[in-house]
Order: C-alpha cells, then structure tokens, then sequence
C-alpha cells in the first residue's frame, strides 16, 4: 500500500513526485550505511521536532559539541540531536569551526546520512503541510545492521564533508552527500521531480505549470529566507 | 544566477532585489504572489494556505502544487548547503560577482567557504 497515494492530496501531484517520495519514505527505517534503521528513525523523529521549535532565539546559550553524551547505542545520542537540531532548524548559522568538530566526533559517514535523512523528510514534511495534508506517519523499523563502506572515489576536497572528486562534472550540490550513495540517489530523485526535471541546462521550461523565472524566484526567495549562500 | 537567465530566455527583465524581500513590483509575472506564498511557506507552512485561494486563481492547482514542491525542495537543498559546506561552482561565482555584493548574500555565513 502505498503511503503517499494521489488521492491523499487536494489536487493533481506529478506521478514522478510521488514516486520519488515512496521510494524515500521506504528507504527511512531499513538500515542505512552508518545508522541503523531504528536510528535513521529517531533522527527523522527529532529532525521533525526541531523544525516545530524553530530555530533558538540569537544570543541563547547553545552546548559546545565535545561536552555531550556521544554513545548512540540503539537509539541516538545527545551529540546526534544537537546536530539533527542544528541541520533542521538552524543551518544557516552552521560555520566550517562547528561543522568540523561534529564530523570529528561523529565521523563523515554518521554525519552525512544525517544530514541526508534530514533533507530527505523536511521536503516532503513541507510539502504535505503546503498542500493541507497531514505528515506521513513514520514506516517500521526493519531490522538489521548498518552496512558500512566508504564509495570508491570520495576524498576531501572543498566541502566539509568527503565527496566525490576526480573528474566530477556536475553542480556541487548533487555531489553534496555522495558519501552516502543509496541515500543521496534518493534525494537527487526528490530533486529532479520537484525542480528541473531533466531540463536544468535548458533556460525555457515546458515540464511545469509555472514558468522557469518563476519557480526560480520561489527557490531564491527561499534560498535568501533561510540565509544560504549557495 | 537562473533566475536572470532564465527571465533573459523569455525576453523579461528582473530585478532581483525581490529575492531578498526588496525592491518593487515584480516583473516575474505574478512575482509579488508567489514571493509572498514563499515567505508564508517558510516563516510557516499552515499560513501559507491562506494563500491558497489567490494562487489557486492565479495560477491554477498545478502552479500551486508547482510551487509547494519548489519550496519544499528548496528547504531541503539549503540545509543540504549548508551542512556540508559546499562552495559555490565556480562558474556561478565568476558571473555573480555583482549580484552578490549588491544583494549582500556575502554576508550570510556559508559565503566563508566559497
């Protein structure tokens, strides 16, 4: 049963959206690369929470990183929900000092997939409350563990993170989490269903209802709202 | 960057001081609905409804639902950003220098890494 059927929303959503969000919402609670799904899951859950809080107020203390609880366990530590919070509701105040100190202690792979896990549910989140739709209730966890594996071909090299480098050739943000695959394949799919298509070179858009100037003045309006550079 | 060159594509001219909530009346067609759909959606997503009649006129339930997926994906391609501190490409920085500075998107704290 599919748990984003075209008639759970109001009007008409593109085959191809839909599609796209199954297959994410699928992927949350089976084991990923560096989280189990059970964790993937209560990442999501707290991803979910600090978007409802919002961002803290400017100037309210916030804990320094090296002083929380770092052991996951089956469930995710108090290090891993200060993260999810910051990645959720706060990014845009996220510097290189604080970004390489949560990948120092969570490791590259840990912090990728959640970040992947965050951007993967706060658009269709979004979407849904856009649209008058409840939120998607959260799948089961399926047991198992996280598989680990580093792809061929990441190395450091311009970003925080490790990503893909020799001889990339397309925009750095579809290369963004590529230190997750499965995951960043996922997202990019999410992507292309709710932005270009398989036009994003061409400047004239016929794929969508709005025009190209459009839809690029909603994504850098949002873009300039949430204060990112890219 | 798009923004511009896609306006360029249809024979329109933009300004893009509307893209950090400045500026005058937009020359997008329909610009000053969907800029303030886009500051509902994000300051949050439930008020944003209240917009849902004009837009729903405007530009139809597909335009809607059009521009619930932009934002929506925005949200999620900004903290990508953000989180993984990508530098800008380099053949965005090279022709954006101009805009950046008059629209002060120098400020904002991912720029340290570009």
């Amino acid at each position: 049963m599919p748990a984003f059927p075209q008639d759970s929303f109001e009007h008409p959503v593109t085959g191809s959206i839909l599609d796209a969000f199954e297959e994410a919402w699928d992927g949350l609670g089976r084991p990923g690369t560096w989280w189990t799904g059970a964790q993937r899951l209560a990442i999501v859950e707290a991803s979910r929470l600090a978007m409802t809080a919002g961002p803290r107020p400017i100037g309210e203390a916030v804990p320094s990183l090296c002083d929380l609880d770092r052991s996951d366990g089956p469930g995710i530590s108090d290090l891993t929900l200060e993260v999810v919070r910051r990645v959720a509701a706060e990014s845009g105040r996220i510097e290189a000092t604080w970004a390489e100190e949560a990948i120092d202690l969570m490791g590259p792979g840990r912090y990728v997939e959640l970040v992947a896990l965050v951007v993967l549910t706060v658009p269709i989140d979004m979407f849904c409350e856009l649209l008058g739709r409840p939120r998607q209730t959260l799948p089961a966890v399926v047991a198992g563990e996280a598989a680990g594996g580093v792809p061929e071909g990441v190395a450091a090299g311009g970003a925080y993170v490790p990503w893909l480098v020799n001889g990339w050739k397309g925009p750095n943000v579809a290369r963004a989490l590529s230190y997750v695959p499965a995951d960043n394949d996922r997202r990019l799919a999410m992507v292309s269903s709710m932005y270009d298509g398989s036009e994003f070179f061409e400047m004239v858009w016929s794929h969508r209802s709005l025009s190209r100037p459009q839809i690029e003045l909603l994504a850098a309006r949002t873009s300039a709202l949430n204060e990112c550079f890219y | 960057m798009l923004l511009r060159e896609s306006s360029n594509a249809l024979d329109q001219t933009v300004d893009l001081a509307g893209t950090i909530g400045q500026g005058g009346e937009s020359s997008v067609p329909h610009g000053d609905l969907l800029v303030a759909y886009a500051e509902a959606a994000h300051h949050d997503p439930a008020s944003a409804r209240e917009l849902d009649y004009q837009m729903l006129e405007v530009v139809g339930p597909g335009g809607l639902v059009d521009a619930a997926a932009t934002v929506a994906i925005f949200n999620g391609l900004v903290r990508s950003a953000d989180a993984t501190g990508i530098p800008l490409d380099e053949y965005v920085m090279n022709v954006t220098v101009d805009e950046r500075q008059v629209l002060g998107l120098n400020d904002f704290s991912g720029s340290a890494n570009s």
